[in-house]
């Protein structure tokens, strides 16, 4: 079971409720107007005790629509200061914090300078102690080094705990470029407060450079196959229900072996409606392998060039005959989230929805005329690996994977499909209205269609 | 120009109809006003009903709500209160009303 759902479009308040709340209060001093206007034709001087209760409830019908008519006017204006607020908060806060990181990372180096030596001195005394020791000794420090890792997990669930990391892999960057002495000043200016040089995905490039140095690269071609045992006619296809709920739709994201599920609907205007489901990391995919839905094609997204497994999603896409007209619903999981929210911005495709899980997408603008919900667990770490969130028009749900009482197994139960599954069938239910309102804008299609599923195959070009 | 619905908002006060009629006409407009009532009512928001925002703000807001809710409330009761008198008019003959 999991706790209470947090709605929200963007990163805090609900400005679009706000909106509309206030509209409804227009509207209800509208109708008192209506009221007041209908009450003195009503007194016709026959009694005076009607006439006096007439003119009582005129005036007190007056003061509630002049009344009700501030308070539309006071939500209207709440709503924009929220929103220009929020957004200078955020920005103020990040400066300064940018500016810290900066320091503390030129402070470091510095001091690294004098303390690196004796560290290397010390760490070289401590592996020369661990060789002379028996090795059922070694083993038993191993042991409980591994241990103690362990007794870190509980902490990696904790929402305070992870939104602290999600803060500092944003500032991460900034960490960067004082370590190397560029002024903390400057660093504040070109980071994501400031004219937005340098920022998560500036990071994750760097380390995509590292790793295509080590033979890693995230982004080298793929080739897409349909799966199905009848490979002479290019795979198989299946009939299959058009999704009625986000829980639905959350259930068809497939596992990482065949990653991409592509659903063709014809709609009785004669267009094609799709839907794609693309599945999260293989947690078991060497980096660099065969397998692009792997931790370098992560790193590759974050760093926003065109990894191998977004290659793979518009290459199955193509294969479905998917164009720029044709109306497509993209769904993913954790990585598949990433991918999802790139290829639904991406301006290629004609794009109707977007429904995200757990995915690391925090770092990717969802500036797009079409419904987007993100679902987020907020014990889960995998979200917070791209950063703080960015602007986002998308309707973010947040809620708790793992009960206080509920002893887990695994790094990351939170980040479990099963349990955003569970979260998806809450948000179904949830009774907010702008998440009610984005579930509704999602394309219902009135008949069957056709799925296929895909497998992918990196083709690395440098060696391993 | 006025139109002759016995709902509509400035037809005159029933002048060249039976005192009877008239007196049953307004009783019609008053239930239309207690409805009109009942439906701003029902599309205030009450509190409790706001997921989405959190805060001093909002309590200030719920406040003031809850006590227009309330002050139409109160107009209900007293437009029920016009009905009950109007309708003893009906009953005991249309004359002098106290």
């Amino acid at each position: 079971m999991t706790g209470t759902l947090a709605v929200g479009v963007g990163s805090g308040v609900a400005v679009d409720e706000l909106e509309r709340l206030s509209r409804v209060l227009q509207s209800a001093a509208e109708q008192c107007f209506e009221i007041t206007v209908r009450i003195p034709p009503l007194r016709t001087g026959v009694s005076h005790g009607i006439d006096a209760d007439l003119w009582e409830i005129e005036s007190a019908v007056v003061r509630a629509r002049d009344h009700v008519g501030e308070l539309s006017r006071a939500l209207w204006s709440a709503a924009s200061l929220y929103e220009s607020s929020e957004r200078a908060a955020a920005r103020a806060g990040e400066l300064v914090a940018s500016h810290l990181a900066a320091t503390a990372g030129l402070v470091l180096s510095r001091l690294g300078l004098i303390v690196v030596p004796g560290v290397v001195v010390a760490a070289s005394r401590v592996t020369a102690i661990a060789q002379l020791l028996p090795e059922q000794q070694r083993e038993l420090i191993t042991h409980q080094l591994v241990s103690a890792l362990s007794a870190l997990a509980p902490a990696l669930r904790e929402p305070t705990v992870l939104e602290a990391i999600r803060a500092a892999l944003t500032l991460a960057d900034d960490a960067v470029l004082g370590t190397v002495g560029v002024p903390p000043t400057v660093v504040a200016t070109l980071g994501e407060a400031g004219l937005d040089v340098t920022g998560i995905d500036s990071a994750a490039l760097a380390v995509v450079g590292l790793a295509a140095l080590a033979g890693a690269n995230g982004t080298d071609p793929v080739r897409v196959d349909r799966a199905g045992s009848d490979l002479r006619r290019g795979g198989e296809t299946r009939p299959v229900a058009p999704p009625d709920s986000l829980a639905d739709r959350v259930a068809r994201i497939p596992d990482a072996s065949t990653p991409i599920v592509i659903e063709r609907y014809a709609l009785p205007d004669g267009s094609v409606h799709v839907e794609v489901y693309i599945a999260g990391t293989d947690a078991h995919a060497p980096m660099g392998g065969e397998q692009p839905w792997d931790m370098a094609s992560n790193v590759a997204i974050i760093a926003g060039v065109e990894a191998s497994s977004v290659q793979a999603v518009r290459a199955a896409l193509a294969a479905e005959g998917v164009t720029s007209d044709t109306s497509v619903v993209f769904t993913g999981y954790s990585q598949g989230g990433a991918i999802a929210t790139v290829l639904a911005e991406s301006g290629d495709y004609r794009t109707t929805g977007l429904v995200t899980v757990g995915a690391p997408s925090g770092a990717m603008p969802v500036r797009g005329d079409y419904p987007a919900i993100v679902i987020e667990h907020r014990d889960d770490l995998v979200p917070t690996l791209s950063g703080i969130r960015r602007e986002t028009t998308a309707v973010v749900v947040r809620g708790d994977a793992i009960t206080s009482g509920e002893h887990p197994e695994g790094f990351v139960p939170a980040h479990d499909l099963d349990r955003y599954l569970r979260t998806a069938a809450e948000a179904d239910a949830h009774d907010s209205a702008a998440l009610r309102a984005a579930i509704e804008a999602l394309p219902r299609v009135p008949q069957s269609g056709i799925a296929s599923s895909y497998t992918a195959t990196r083709i690395p070009s440098s060696p391993q | 120009m006025y139109a002759t619905s016995p709902l509509d908002t400035c037809s005159p006060s029933g002048r060249g109809l039976d005192p009877h009629d008239e007196v049953r006409r307004q009783i019609v407009l008053v239930d239309d006003l207690i409805d009109r009532v009942s439906m701003v009512l029902t599309v205030l928001p009450e509190s409790g009903a706001f997921h989405d925002w959190w805060g001093p703000a909002r309590e200030a807001f719920e406040q003031s709500l809850g006590i227009e809710r309330a002050r139409l409330s109160r107009q209900i009761e007293r437009l029920d209160a016009v009905r009950a008198q109007l309708e003893r008019v009906v009953i005991q003959g249309v004359g002098v009303v106290p």
